[in-house]
């Protein structure tokens, strides 16, 4: 017999998916070091949100834009966020080529060391 | 009208509250103005006995009282409780207070601080009728703890000599060991009599209902309980009234000024002990065991101390043994169940000592402040009205004339039922006799001349006056209470004693060469090593007490301080690693203390559920 059941995508799936990005997106500003890298994790995380958003909009009556409108301003500020963080790795990738965020800090660290030296 | 006039016994608190806050606010009270404000405040209290004492005579005991202080049910009353033996110790203690307030205007006329001294003696006076008069024995503690307090202020009135100060410091320590026995008895009483009848006014033992709170207890106890009860208010009462065991306070006491050792420790400190134990006479007088040891300890008391004192040098010592041998026998007349006959040795006993001790204070000022009998001499040529009272008070104490021969006439009634017992009750009144004889001899005849050589202490008309007044005034009432007791009967004691006296005539006023008696000496001049047994046990009992504070000191609080420190680094430590200094890792920290509050607030929360359930 041919099995009838047929397999359909619920929010359920979509909020499984959302969690994994999440989680991804997490890890990757946790353990990764290129400073790259960590914008693409925290760019994980916030699409995560997002399909949580989108999924939980079904939830609301059909004339309901609200999930939708809120991803919208989330992707919008994201988009701000991002500029920033590379406008700032422009000018530090002017002074090195290295964006690792382990040297970065404590280069930093000996910056001020030797500034309270001076003072 | 009587119970509303319980105010008066405070009098002599207010005069000295009075005194105290002029002295405060910069007005000092005249010597003068203070001495005669005292003076009329114990003419008062002396009014108001007086007069309590002829109530009593035609009426029942009356009992007023107001409530202290009430804690649910239980209430705690103060108040006034007249019955005879209030009435007739209350009428003694002012009688001794007046004459000592006179007296003493003399002896501390130098005294810059005079005013101090009236108020603690006021207080004093204040407190102890207080004590006499308690209701209840809730307010009995309350003033006996008052009555140390006031005894170590004025044994340590001169409190720049290093040696007033210690020896008032160990009086009242001792004196408090005698008030957690006091209140260990109380509550022990209160709380069985409370717990059988649910009478909550017979919470603060009233003396008015007494016969009920014996039964009730005699009920509510086991009889070895019973015995210790009693055994407790004992012990309390033995430590005030300077008997066998700690007897040695009384000795220490002696660097109080004399007038202080007229009033307190030689009359009215000393009858308070006396004093509880014919209050509570009803409820010991059940337990035969008790009543026996009263007996052992007042026997053991008169003849050590008597012993003690005939060898003694110090004038005032030998008077302080004297005192503590003869509330020895009030101690063995209650038990020989008669606290009548108590109290009127404690009576005639309080005249006399008080006498004899102003006495001896004359001598000492006389003699430039030394109290050594051994360069004391001729005073009678001095001062012949002195002699003839101590005359009276030693002839008194020894039971050959006065009152001292009708009141120990009654307790040798009571005593000598056997022939054993006629022995010791003789031995003891020989003793007597030969001190007091021998210090008359020493003081009042002696063979000394060189005492008065120098520049002598010179007395004004007024002292001759105050000493004449306040010496004759008890020895007037020694003699008028012989006439009031019944009389006594002549027996063979009587002969020793006066076979006593020629001997002592002979012994210290005529040129005989003494001999010392080797080891008997050594320990009666040292009062049987009571004091040094108590130095000796104390320094044990500091070298183990310290011996185990310094245990717990280093090994238990210095380990708790240890693990502090030792945990405190630790913690420095990993909270040090922890510091990475790089961003990530501080997210990764809020994460996981995300994860875990989250977890640990769900496993809980099921755990609730799982075990309780909604």
């Amino acid at each position: 017999m041919k099995s009838n059941v047929i397999y359909c995508l619920t929010t359920y799936n979509y909020q499984i998916l959302s969690l994994i990005m999440f989680i991804i997106g997490l890890l990757g500003v946790i353990l990764l070091k290129n400073f790259i890298k960590i914008l693409i994790s925290a760019e994980f995380i916030i699409n995560g949100i997002n399909i949580l958003f989108i999924s939980f909009s079904s939830y609301q009556p059909s004339d309901s834009y609200i999930g939708f409108t809120i991803v919208l301003f989330t992707t919008g500020i994201s988009a701000v966020v991002l500029a920033i963080a590379l406008y700032f790795l422009y000018i530090l990738s002017k002074k090195r080529i290295n964006t690792d965020t382990e040297e970065l800090f404590n280069d930093n660290e000996s910056m001020l060391n030797n500034n309270e030296e001076l003072m | 009208m009587l119970e509303n006039f319980y105010w008066i016994i405070l009098i002599p608190l207010w005069l000295a509250l009075i005194i105290i806050s002029a002295k405060f606010a910069g007005y000092n009270l005249s010597k003068k103005n203070t001495v005669i404000l005292s003076t009329l405040s114990t003419i008062l209290t002396g009014l108001y006995s007086g007069y309590c004492c002829f109530y009593t005579f035609f009426h029942a005991p009356v009992e007023s009282t107001f409530n202290f202080i009430k804690i649910g049910n239980l209430e705690f009353n103060l108040g006034i409780y007249i019955d005879s033996y209030s009435s007739i110790i209350g009428l003694t203690i002012s009688v001794i207070t007046f004459a000592v307030y006179i007296y003493s205007a003399f002896y501390m006329r130098d005294e810059k601080d005079l005013s101090r001294f009236y108020a603690l003696l006021n207080i004093f006076n204040s407190t102890m009728l207080g004590f006499i008069f308690s209701p209840n024995l809730f307010q009995s503690f309350i003033f006996w703890e008052l009555i140390g307090v006031a005894s170590y202020l004025l044994i340590g009135y001169w409190y720049k000599k290093q040696q007033a100060a210690n020896d008032a410091k160990r009086t009242f320590l001792i004196h408090i060991l005698g008030d957690m026995c006091f209140l260990a008895g109380f509550i022990i009483v209160s709380y069985c009599v409370t717990d059988l009848t649910q009478a909550m006014e017979l919470a603060s033992l009233p003396f008015s209902e007494l016969k009920i709170i014996v039964v009730t207890l005699y009920g509510a106890t086991t009889p070895l309980l019973y015995t210790i009860v009693c055994l407790l208010f004992i012990v309390a009462a033995l430590i005030k009234s300077a008997q066998f065991p700690a007897n040695s306070w009384l000795i220490n006491a002696m660097s109080a000024p004399t007038p202080v050792s007229a009033l307190i420790h030689s009359s009215t400190l000393v009858l308070t002990g006396a004093f509880l134990l014919i209050r509570l006479f009803p409820m010991i007088a059940m337990d035969r065991f008790s009543v026996f040891i009263i007996l052992c300890i007042g026997l053991i008391t008169a003849i050590i101390t008597s012993i003690a004192a005939m060898v003694q040098t110090n004038i005032k010592r030998i008077l302080a043994y004297s005192t503590s041998s003869q509330i020895g026998l009030v101690f063995v007349s209650l038990g020989l169940y008669s606290p009548t006959v108590a109290t009127v040795y404690l009576v005639a006993h309080a005249c006399i000592k008080a006498m004899l001790f102003m006495c001896s204070g004359v001598a000492i000022k006389l003699n430039r402040d030394s109290q050594n009998i051994i360069f004391m001499g001729k005073l009678r040529e001095c001062m012949p009205v002195v002699a003839i009272c101590f005359i009276i008070g030693a002839l008194s104490l020894s039971g050959i004339g006065f009152c001292g021969f009708n009141a120990k006439h009654m307790i040798s009634d009571l005593f000598c039922f056997s022939c054993f017992n006629s022995i010791l009750f003789g031995l003891i009144s020989i003793l007597t006799t030969f001190y007091i004889f021998r210090l008359y001899f020493i003081v009042f005849e002696g063979k000394n001349t060189s005492v008065f050589v120098g520049e002598p202490y010179k007395l004004t008309p007024l002292s001759y006056k105050l000493i004449y007044t306040s010496i004759i005034f008890l020895a007037v009432i020694a003699i008028g209470l012989s006439l009031i007791l019944p009389a006594g009967k002549f027996c063979i004691i009587y002969l020793l004693n006066v076979l006593t006296i020629v001997l002592c005539y002979f012994l210290y006023n005529t040129n005989i060469k003494l001999k010392k008696i080797p080891v008997l000496y050594n320990i009666a001049l040292n009062g049987f090593f009571i004091n040094r047994i108590y130095y000796w046990g104390e320094t044990i009992v500091y070298k183990y007490l310290c011996v185990t504070a310094s245990f717990i000191d280093t090994y238990i609080i210095g380990g708790v301080e240890y693990f502090i420190k030792l945990s405190t680094i630790l913690l420095s430590k990993i909270e040090h690693s922890l510091q990475t200094n790089n961003f990530q890792s501080y997210i990764s920290y809020g994460v996981w203390t995300f994860i875990l509050t989250i977890g640990a607030f769900i496993s809980i929360y099921t755990f609730l559920m799982q075990t309780f359930g909604v």
